[in-house]
């Protein structure tokens, strides 16, 4: 199964056969047979890799607080394949005819926002559903779009992230140790009228807020509503979910989200925690709609 | 270093220490060479974008400058003299 450095269920998954063979798979017999292939592989996983088990147990625990330990492991087993199916779906909108429908919700927030805007705007996004689909909902506002990585995700985001059609458009932005730590560059795009688009719920280091979520307190990152802040660009909440066997990606949009926090000195985490709020909540919602599409989560950030 | 220079870097560091809300620094604990991220002063990718606020709203200095001298960033010192530079052009 293609292995996703990204989310926090499968750090070390995946090898060069099972690349090979659910790419094959995927050209031969098309999306949704390579999809219900998933389920198979992901028994497997679901019961032999305890430490990715371990790792879904946080959310597992909030979202299905009744589960028992043979219902746990269903939903971790529909959680692992809803990540691969995720993977197998953003390989697909890659080829050339991927025949997906793209329902889109509250599409128009963003539109009058980059409409009124004469700088760059937000986007906070999420590992959920097939995040990797971004840049197909993104690219038809037509701005450049900037993605903030990590740098310890050593892979090659841009093949991940499903762009070959929109590569003119995508821009990587490194989060280095350097100085400014790529957020200089944030900024500097978003004078330029560009769109940056941030993890919201990868908080790799940096300071995080507490903001509840699924009725207990989890932390979240506050780069991207302090960059919301001190940029004056709002920033909208952009997550997207998947139907296979109706060939459907959902693109979720929130309404735009500006900091009213923008003091004369530096921007603290009470500051800002507010709009953290809001983004949990839009976790939230959508969590409750696709339970098993939520693919990072941890009490830490 | 001028008497000039030093009165402007002692008032720049007590700015930076109050903007950042650096509670454990007085303006001599900041030492000129001293690399601002990282294993010198200890700020971050936040802290970053703070400074350029801090920039905008004290001393005029407008994003663009500095997204044109990124270097600046290196150490304490050579931000202060960007500042002190752009700051006597004014």
């Amino acid at each position: 199964m293609p292995a996703d450095h990204h989310d926090n269920l499968s750090a070390n998954r995946g090898n060069a056969f099972g690349f090979w063979f659910f790419r094959t798979l995927l050209r031969g017999a098309g999306l949704k047979p390579t999809a219900a292939m998933v389920w198979f592989i992901t028994f497997f996983y679901a019961l032999a890799d305890r430490q990715a088990r371990k790792r879904t147990l946080s959310y597992l625990r909030r979202r299905f607080p009744d589960a028992g330990p043979v219902g746990r492991f269903l939903h971790t087993w529909r959680l692992f394949t809803a990540q691969g199916q995720a993977l197998v779906l953003a390989r697909h909108l890659a080829s050339p005819k991927p025949d997906i429908a793209f329902l889109e919700e509250n599409r128009q927030a963003m539109a009058e926002l980059l409409g009124r805007q004469d700088k760059g705007a937000i986007i906070v996004t999420s590992h959920f559903g097939c995040w990797q689909a971004a840049m197909a909902a993104l690219a038809g506002f037509n701005r450049k779009i900037n993605l903030l990585v990590q740098t310890d995700n050593r892979i090659d985001v841009e093949k991940l992230m499903a762009v070959p059609s929109h590569r003119a458009l995508f821009h990587q932005i490194v989060a280095s140790h350097a100085p400014g730590g790529g957020l200089l560059e944030c900024l500097q795009a978003l004078q330029n009228r560009e769109i940056v688009c941030i993890m919201g719920d990868r908080a790799a280091g940096t300071t995080t807020v507490s903001a509840d979520f699924l009725g207990a307190p989890a932390n979240f990152p506050i780069s991207p509503w302090t960059l919301a802040a001190r940029s004056g660009c709002p920033a909208i909440v952009f997550l997207i979910a998947f139907r296979i066997a109706d060939r459907q990606l959902l693109f979720h949009f929130s309404n735009p989200i500006l900091p009213a926090a923008n003091p004369n000195h530096k921007l603290t985490p009470a500051d800002v925690k507010p709009e953290v709020e809001k983004y949990a909540a839009e976790l939230e919602h959508m969590a409750k709609r696709f339970p098993y599409q939520m693919f990072r989560f941890e009490d830490d950030g | 270093m001028d008497e000039q220079t030093a009165n402007f870097r002692r008032d720049f560091k007590a700015n930076l220490i109050a903007w950042l809300q650096i509670e454990d620094k007085t303006p001599d604990d900041i030492v000129d060479d001293q690399p601002l991220f990282g294993e010198g002063l200890g700020l971050d990718s936040l802290d970053a974008v703070e400074i350029v606020i801090m920039l905008q709203r004290k001393y005029n200095i407008n994003q663009r400058e500095v997204d044109q001298k990124r270097e600046i960033f290196a150490t304490f010192a050579t931000l202060s003299d960007f500042v002190q530079e752009r700051s006597a052009r004014q």
